[in-house]
C-alpha cells in the first residue's frame, strides 16, 4: 500500500504541482511512503518470497515505476547511477528464482519472455549497433578495453533489435516490456562495468536509453512516469564520457537522426548479426 | 472550500465527498484536516474490493490524505501504468490490503533509493 500511495503522490506533483500546498505536500507524503515502503524490508522476505509473489511483484513494479519518474536535479555522486536499474534487475531475479510461479501468476503479462522485434534490413546495411560494434574492434590494440570485448559483444547483440526502425502497428507497450527486458538481463559483469564507469559500457547503455526514449516518443501522452528519465540519462551519460566520445553518443544523442523519422527504410527483411569481422553475414538478403 | 480540492476531478467517491464537505476550511488551513476519521476500509468496500478480516487497522496506519490518495490510484494512477489498468486498480489493491508485504529489494538498493527520496526536486 504504501509503494501504491508513493507513486500516487509522485503521479500529482508531476501532473498537478499546484495542488501541493504547506499542508499537503505530497512530496512530504511521497518520501513517507517511500521510506515506508523501503523500510519494510526484511530478512524474513526470503521465506515467504513464493507465497507472495505476486504481492511482491506489484510492489516491485510500482517501486520501479517510482524511481523511473524520479529526475534528481542534482548529479549523484555517480553520474550514471539509476535506481529504476536496480528495480528492473530485482524483479528479474524474483522472476528467476520462481519463475513456474511468476508466468502463472498475476503479472505474468509483464514478466514472461518477450520475443525480440525483428531486425529489418536497413539500406546500405548500416545501423546504429553495427557502427557501434565498428567503433569497438577498431579499438587501439593497446586499449584497455579490448579486455572487455565479450562483454560489450554480448550487451550490443542483444541490443540490436531493440534499435530497429518501428514498423507500423507493432505495439508500443510490447516494444516498452521488449526493451526494459533488455536492462533486467544486464549481466553482473555488464553492471560492474557500468558501476566502474567504463565508458563503453556507458555508451552502450545510452543507446539503451534512447531506444527507450523513441519507444515513448511515439506516445508522448503516456507513461508519464517514463517520459523524462531516458533523455535525461542519455544526457547524463553524455556529459560524462566527454566530448572525446561524441562520435560514440551520436546516435543515443539523436544527432543521427534518432526520433526524427530519418531511421533506417525497413522492409521486413529478417537478418542475423555477426560481430566477428565487423560485417552483417551473408545469412541475410543482400544489401540494395 | 479549500481551493486545491476544486481542481481535483478524481476524488468522487461520495463518501469521501461528504466527509471533505464537513470539514471547516480552518482545519484545512491548520493541517488538521488529515487527521479526521476516513476510514480505509470503508472507501475500499466502496470500490468493491475485499480487505482480509484483520486488516482494519490500516484504518489507523492510513489518514484521509491516504484515502484521497488511493482513490487517485485507482481512478487515475493505475491507467497509466504496464499492463492492463485492472492489474493495478483492482488486483494491486486488493494484494496492498489483503498481504502483509516485504520489499525484495537488496539493502544496498534501499539506501540508494532513500537518497533519491531525501533528494531536492
Amino acid at each position: 500500500m504504501h509503494a501504491v500511495l508513493a507513486l500516487t503522490a509522485r503521479h500529482l506533483q508531476e501532473k498537478l504541482p499546484s495542488l501541493s500546498s504547506p499542508h499537503y505536500d505530497y512530496k512530504v507524503r511521497e518520501a513517507h511512503h517511500l521510506q515506508k515502503s523501503l523500510s519494510t524490508f526484511s530478512p524474513k522476505f526470503n521465506t515467504t518470497i513464493h507465497e507472495h509473489q505476486d504481492a511482491v511483484l506489484a510492489t516491485s513494479f510500482l517501486l520501479f515505476f517510482h524511481s523511473c519518474s524520479v529526475i534528481p536535479t542534482t548529479l549523484p555522486t555517480c553520474p550514471c547511477a539509476d535506481p529504476s536499474f536496480t528495480f528492473l534487475r530485482g524483479i528479474q531475479s524474483i522472476v528467476a528464482d520462481g519463475a513456474h510461479i511468476a508466468h502463472s501468476g498475476r503479472y505474468s503479462t509483464l514478466v514472461e519472455p518477450r520475443v525480440p522485434a525483428s531486425v529489418t534490413l536497413p539500406r546500405g546495411c548500416s545501423s546504429p549497433a553495427v557502427h557501434l560494434m565498428q567503433r569497438i574492434y577498431d579499438l587501439p590494440l593497446n586499449s584497455p578495453y579490448l579486455k572487455n570485448i565479450p562483454i560489450y559483444t554480448e550487451r550490443v547483440q542483444t541490443l540490436a533489435p531493440h534499435l530497429s526502425p518501428l514498423e507500423q502497428g507493432e505495439e508500443s507497450e510490447d516494444l516498452l516490456l521488449s526493451v526494459l527486458r533488455w536492462q533486467a538481463l544486464c549481466p553482473h559483469a555488464f553492471v560492474d562495468l557500468i558501476n566502474a564507469h567504463d565508458h563503453i559500457a556507458l555508451v552502450i547503455l545510452a543507446h539503451y536509453y534512447a531506444a527507450v526514449k523513441f519507444i515513448i516518443s511515439r506516445s508522448p501522452k503516456k507513461w508519464w512516469w517514463l517520459q523524462k528519465k531516458p533523455g535525461r540519462m542519455v544526457q547524463v551519460i553524455a556529459d560524462y564520457v566527454g566530448p572525446a566520445w561524441t562520435g560514440w553518443m551520436e546516435w543515443a544523442r539523436g544527432e543521427d537522426g534518432v526520433g526524427e523519422g530519418k531511421r533506417w527504410s525497413g522492409r521486413g527483411q529478417m537478418i542475423v548479426w555477426a560481430w566477428g569481422g565487423l560485417k552483417v553475414t551473408s545469412s541475410m538478403p543482400p544489401c540494395e | 472550500v479549500p481551493k486545491w480540492r476544486d481542481q481535483v476531478t478524481t476524488f468522487t467517491l461520495p463518501s469521501i465527498s461528504k466527509a471533505s464537505a464537513e470539514v471547516a476550511d480552518s482545519e484545512w488551513q491548520t493541517g488538521t484536516a488529515h487527521k479526521l476519521p476516513l476510514p480505509v476500509t470503508a472507501a475500499v468496500q466502496t470500490l468493491g474490493i475485499q480487505m482480509a478480516p484483520g486488516m482494519a487497522e490500516y484504518d489507523q496506519v492510513f489518514d484521509k490524505q491516504d484515502v484521497l490518495l488511493m482513490l487517485h490510484f485507482t481512478s487515475t494512477t493505475s491507467t497509466d501504468l504496464l499492463g492492463s489498468p485492472t492489474l493495478w486498480a483492482q488486483d494491486a489493491m486488493q494484494l496492498a490490503l489483503q498481504v502483509r508485504l516485504v520489499v525484495p529489494l537488496h539493502q544496498n538498493h534501499t539506501a540508494s533509493i532513500l537518497t533519491i527520496a531525501s533528494t531536492p526536486s
